[in-house]
């Protein structure tokens, strides 16, 4: 067998095709390596939903507003992991050595990060849909015909969190640590996304915050679709539905440019490793 | 059949390749400190072709420009000035057909999968290759077995030994059948026998598939084993560029000893000698000068007249390639050589 041109010439789409199962592969055997940690993972998620079941019963607050925190948080450590992700990964394989083996495959560099975290963004999703539904299961009233437009809003809010995963991203390539960054978003958006709470009882000039993160919009849309009654002074979910979706193609875009512009920036300086 | 066309086609060509290395500009020190207090130049105008079927070694201390030679053809970093190209592609430009095309072995072990198996880091690598999946399996299977892994294929990296994470390595780097091959120091972490076992298992390859091979090594020995096309640097400049034969040719002091019947004669000797401007050492019954320029072995022992009569042995020893490169290091020459 020779070593001349065994690989044929492959279209875009059949890149990003191979670069997505590249890394969901490499994600995989790392599931496959410590699987006890995975597995940990998902019954993590049986606890805050506990906390919240057993808190609206000692305070009398009744189902709804076990149901109305239950989807605050699962949407909060769902989106977590779309968040955080990509940048935990890339400082994992910076600090081991193995991002210049990623880097140097024949692969666009635009696709590594949407490929390096949509295993965990997808798991992050499923992590929030068990935790709706343990709630579901200790009674907490869910209304069935909102689900496919709650999963659409889930979807979205994912996309749009992966798109700030990439500016953190970004700022790791060139300054070797994103996660302060994103971590301080993170906790942020938990609060100004609405949690625990409705935006509506945050002050007036905290309440814009809430406007410019994605997970408000979620949120807000999930309570609505699931809960099945709309709050006063909330937008309606399609319109939270459209701008989310404004959101992720504006912010998609730019995170993937400005990652790209960030490699080849720390390309040319020559600290892509160090 | 040319000389050019025996040497083969020209694969990998720098051309005035140069590379500085500059302070992180000013708003990006405000978040990070810059790595570098000033400007360092890793690469200063260097020249090589390596042509299929050919290996050339590149050899330097520390901070001599081999790594970021390297990282530039991969893509990893820029050129300043000048051009590398692979079968006519520009590293710059064309980076990712040239990431097609080349197979690049990294010199830590830290760049594999180390809870994976050895059958799993080739598949990752084998997909994002962009192989069809028929043609993954075979060529797998074809790769473990050349690099002597294929009891090792399920096994995972982890529990390996530095001479077959290495291998491991090379067989990743050979998996999508590439036509250049970039190893940075292949041996680094390797015992000597696994090493030498290495380096034939590299030639052969080098061989039998007409690959063009840049390696670096420390390890001098395992670059005149490897009887290929060197390029000394030191700071980014090119101190010689050709074959190790020329090389010695051109810089090989031999050391002679003769070896006498009694201590009194070789005391006569060493005087002899040093008389005629040689450095000479004495040992017992043994005497060693260098030789070179004008002097030779016939002129020297010619010149010893009747004293010549106690030798009782005579022998020739090359200049160790270590000493050998330190000369041409210290003697600061040019990119001179056999090219």
């Amino acid at each position: 067998m020779t070593a001349v041109a065994l690989t044929p010439e492959r279209s875009f789409g059949r890149k990003v095709l191979d670069t997505l199962e590249g890394y969901v592969r490499i994600d995989l055997v790392e599931e496959r390596m410590f699987p006890l940690s995975t597995v940990m993972r998902y019954l993590a998620v049986v606890f805050p939903v506990l906390l919240y079941y057993f808190q609206s019963s000692f305070l009398g607050a009744g189902k709804n507003v076990f149901v109305f925190m239950l989807i605050g948080t699962a949407i909060i450590a769902g989106l977590q992991d779309a968040l955080t992700g990509l940048t935990s990964r890339l400082q994992f394989a910076q600090e081991r050595g193995t991002l210049e083996t990623y880097l140097v495959e024949p692969v666009p560099w635009a696709l590594i990060p949407v490929a390096m975290n949509i295993w965990r963004s997808v798991t992050g999703a499923v992590l929030a849909c068990v935790m709706v539904t343990i709630g579901w299961l200790l009674g907490a009233p869910i209304v069935a015909s909102g689900i496919p437009l709650g999963l659409v809003a889930l979807f979205l809010g994912i996309v749009a969190c992966n798109a700030l995963g990439t500016f953190a991203a970004s700022f790791l390539v060139l300054f070797k640590r994103g996660e302060p960054v994103v971590m301080l978003y993170s906790l942020a958006a938990s609060v100004v996304g609405g949690a625990l709470f409705p935006i509506s009882v945050l002050p007036g000039w905290i309440r814009w915050i809430s406007y410019l993160v994605p997970h408000s919009y979620v949120i807000s849309a999930e309570r609505q679709l699931l809960m099945g009654q709309s709050t006063p002074g909330e937008l309606s979910p399609l319109v939270s539905l459209g701008i989310l979706a404004i959101f992720c193609v504006v912010t998609f875009t730019l995170g993937l440019w400005l990652f790209d512009r960030s490699l080849r920036l720390a390309r040319k300086l020559g600290i892509l490793s160090i | 059949m040319s000389q050019s066309e025996q040497r083969g086609d020209p694969v990998i060509e720098l051309s005035q390749l140069s590379k500085l290395y500059e302070p992180t500009p000013r708003w990006m020190r405000v978040f990070a400190r810059s790595h570098l207090t000033e400007s360092v130049r890793a690469l200063d105008e260097v020249n090589l072709t390596v042509r299929a079927g050919e290996i050339c070694a590149i050899v330097g201390p520390n901070g001599a420009g081999k790594t970021t030679m390297f990282r530039i053809l991969v893509g990893l970093t820029t050129a300043s000035s000048g051009t590398a190209r692979v079968l006519g592609l520009d590293s710059d430009r064309d980076s990712e057909q040239i990431r097609q095309i080349v197979g690049w072995m990294p010199s830590e072990d830290r760049s594999l999968l180390m809870r994976a198996t050895a059958r799993e880091n080739l598949q990752m690598h084998g997909r994002l290759q962009g192989m069809p999946r028929k043609l993954l399996a075979e060529r797998l299977s074809y790769v473990l077995e050349q690099v002597n892994l294929t009891p090792q294929t399920e096994s995972v990296v982890a529990g390996l030994s530095a001479g077959m994470k290495a291998r491991l390595r090379l067989a990743r780097a050979l998996l999508p059948g590439p036509r250049a091959l970039i190893l940075d120091e292949p041996t680094g972490a390797v015992d000597p026998i696994a090493a030498h076992g290495l380096l034939e298992l590299i030639m052969e390859l080098v061989e039998r598939e007409r690959l063009a091979v840049l390696i670096s090594s420390h390890r001098l020995e395992e670059i005149e084993a490897l009887q290929s096309h060197a390029m000394l640097m030191d700071r980014g400049r090119v101190k010689y560029d050709g074959d190790l034969d020329d090389l010695r040719q051109e810089w090989d002091r031999p050391e002679l000893e003769l070896v006498t019947a009694d201590a009194d004669a070789a005391r006569m000797i060493a005087e002899d000698l040093r008389a005629r401007s040689l450095d000479v050492t004495v040992d017992d019954l043994s005497v060693r000068c260098r030789l070179g320029g004008k002097h030779r072995v016939g002129a020297v022992l010619a010149g010893l007249g009747p004293l010549a009569d106690s030798i009782e042995h005579v022998r020739e020893i090359p200049m160790p390639l270590r000493d050998l490169i330190a000369q041409v290091y210290t003697t600061g020459a040019g990119a001179g050589g056999g090219r």
